[in-house]
């Protein structure tokens, strides 16, 4: 009999994982770059999601518990290392929070679904910093590699994409797939 | 954003290197808002850059497979195991840590299936259908019960003065204990293993791993256990290597991207005269932890490795510059060979580390 109880729940818990897989590697992708501890803290995660599963309101949204022990996870992964990085402001991850509560609130049924907009505005970028963004985050390329590949000085490199990603937020905000500092208030 | 958090930002987010240290900025004016929507920015075009969807399926595959080994460990725990509160069919405290850090020797088997990965999958001669279909059967294959014998021999040592300066005098001077030369690494699947190594005290120390409990112990010394599957791969030479082992399904992404694969046109006959062919992978940068090349010989029929050369290897602690690795032996071993009792007489004391 217990055996098959642990069956069904973990089944159920799979579903919770393939629903929640995609916004929870977003999460840590958004605050860890090495992509071997991006792999480790998802995994860490959700075993400790799973492990605490008692604990977890299912009435309430699944996401936000989760991104709450990954949250945790990254801090502990950080300290280790000696590491305070800015993204780890409390503030910040608070505000990280809400753009992924926000995104939630898309329509859509899956995580591509609820930011489509994103490849919208992918394509709208002005030419010179869709050219790094894409040197970038598609072909893996180092920042020293994109500068000179973009005749650019380092600093201009890190420059252009700053400025693209932050051209990017305003295309997502006006789209409605991020939110406003004035929706917030 | 003020000048300052964004600097600080972009110097965390577009750095070549990743950084070593640091302190927490202060955050100024109403910086936090834009600081998330930047770092989300951020994490949507990594994910969608780094977007595979057949590798998000092993990566589900793979955690719930771990999850129902968990499972099954507490079905075995004693009462050495810590119950979690809220959990009562789950893990002892330590088992959910799976950091995946592992000694050059075992990792050596993964980067080697995993440097073939990127042969057939990049290789100019396969087709796009075939190289997934060979993909697939390398993928399981790595996380089947398969027994493999590999015997180590250290090729070229340092020599003392070549050693960083950057470190601390007594941990240049510190001998490693092991004789990791003519050690013999045992291992099935993806998280099983036994290394026999000798100690420079004559006596012979055994290491392993079941799955479920890490374990070491001196010939003359009461075995250690743990729950921490990575606990005992200390001492290792490599053993700082972050080179994934265990789980090789959640790293392929991070060995594809630090590594350029090359398949050679050489060719060698073994002892046991299989054919076997050579890829080479190198390290595509120094800030990348590892050895600087993987120079693997594989049977391309079944896609055995039959040797590993791993050259370049860190020297923080001791240890060769480099290492081979030689398949001695793929013969079945028994059910219960990667577990402590297999490997002394009965009645040896056993310390359980987790024990609080």
């Amino acid at each position: 009999m217990d055996d098959i109880l642990v069956k069904k729940s973990q089944k159920v818990f799979e579903i919770l994982v393939r629903e929640n897989t995609r916004m929870l590697m977003v999460y840590l992708r958004s605050l860890v770059r090495d992509e071997s501890v991006i792999e480790d803290l998802f995994q860490e995660s959700m075993i400790v999601a799973w492990r605490r599963l008692d604990d977890c309101d299912l009435d309430r949204p699944f996401g936000p518990w989760l991104r709450g022990i990954a949250s945790r996870l990254v801090k502990a992964h950080y300290r280790k290392r000696k590491l305070a990085p800015i993204v780890l402001h409390d503030a910040v991850l608070f505000a990280v929070d809400r753009q992924f509560e926000h995104i939630n609130l898309q329509v859509g049924d899956t995580w591509d679904e609820k930011v489509f907009a994103l490849h919208q505005c992918i394509d709208e970028l002005p030419k010179k910093q869709k050219g790094v963004l894409i040197g970038k985050y598609f072909d893996s390329l180092q920042t020293q590699l994109l500068a000179d590949q973009f005749e650019l000085t380092y600093e201009a490199c890190k420059k252009r994409l700053q400025r693209g990603r932050a051209v990017l937020a305003e295309c997502l905000k006006r789209k409605g797939v991020m939110s406003t500092a004035e929706a917030k208030s | 954003m003020s000048d300052q958090n964004n600097d600080c930002l972009s110097d965390w987010l577009d750095d070549d290197m990743l950084p070593s240290t640091g302190t927490t900025d202060e955050l100024l004016g109403q910086s936090s808002d834009s600081i998330a929507e930047s770092i989300l920015v951020h994490g949507l075009l990594s994910d969608i850059g780094r977007r595979d969807k057949a590798r998000d399926d092993e990566r589900i595959q793979a955690l719930m497979q771990l999850i129902n080994a968990d499972t099954l460990a507490v079905e075995g725990a004693t009462e050495f195991d810590e119950p979690l509160a809220g959990a009562k069919h789950l893990l002892s405290p330590t088992a959910g840590k799976r950091r995946t850090w592992i000694s050059i020797l075992s990792s050596a088997l993964a980067v080697a299936a995993v440097v073939m990965v990127m042969f057939i999958v990049t290789g100019p001669h396969h087709n796009v259908s075939a190289a997934m279909t060979s993909l697939e059967k390398i993928l399981s294959t790595a996380a089947e019960p398969f027994d493999r014998t590999y015997r180590v021999r250290v090729v070229e040592e340092y020599p003392r003065d070549k050693q960083p300066r950057n470190l601390p005098s007594d941990v240049r001077d510190r001998k490693v204990k092991e004789q990791i030369d003519g050690a013999t690494l045992y291992v099935r699947g993806v998280n099983q293993y036994v290394l026999e190594v000798m100690l420079w005290n004559g006596l012979k120390r055994t290491s392993g791993c079941d799955g479920i409990v890490s374990w070491a112990f001196r010939e003359d010394g009461p075995v250690h256990e743990s729950m921490d599957l990575n606990r005992f791969r200390g001492g290792i030479p490599g053993q700082q290597q972050d080179i994934p082992f265990i789980n090789i399904h959640s790293h392929l992404s991070q060995l594809h991207s630090d590594y350029e694969v090359e398949l050679t046109l050489k060719q060698e006959t073994t002892s046991s005269g299989t054919i076997v062919s050579q890829l080479v992978g190198k390290r595509k940068s120094d800030g990348i932890r590892g050895p600087k090349v993987i120079d693997l010989w594989f049977d391309e029929e079944n896609g055995t490795v039959h040797k590993i050369l791993l050259d370049g290897l860190p020297r923080g602690r001791g240890g060769p510059k480099s290492l081979m690795l030689e398949l001695i032996g793929q013969s079945e071993l028994t059910p219960q060979f990667f577990s402590h009792d297999s490997h002394h007489e009965p009645g040896r004391q056993v310390r359980h580390e987790d024990k609080q």
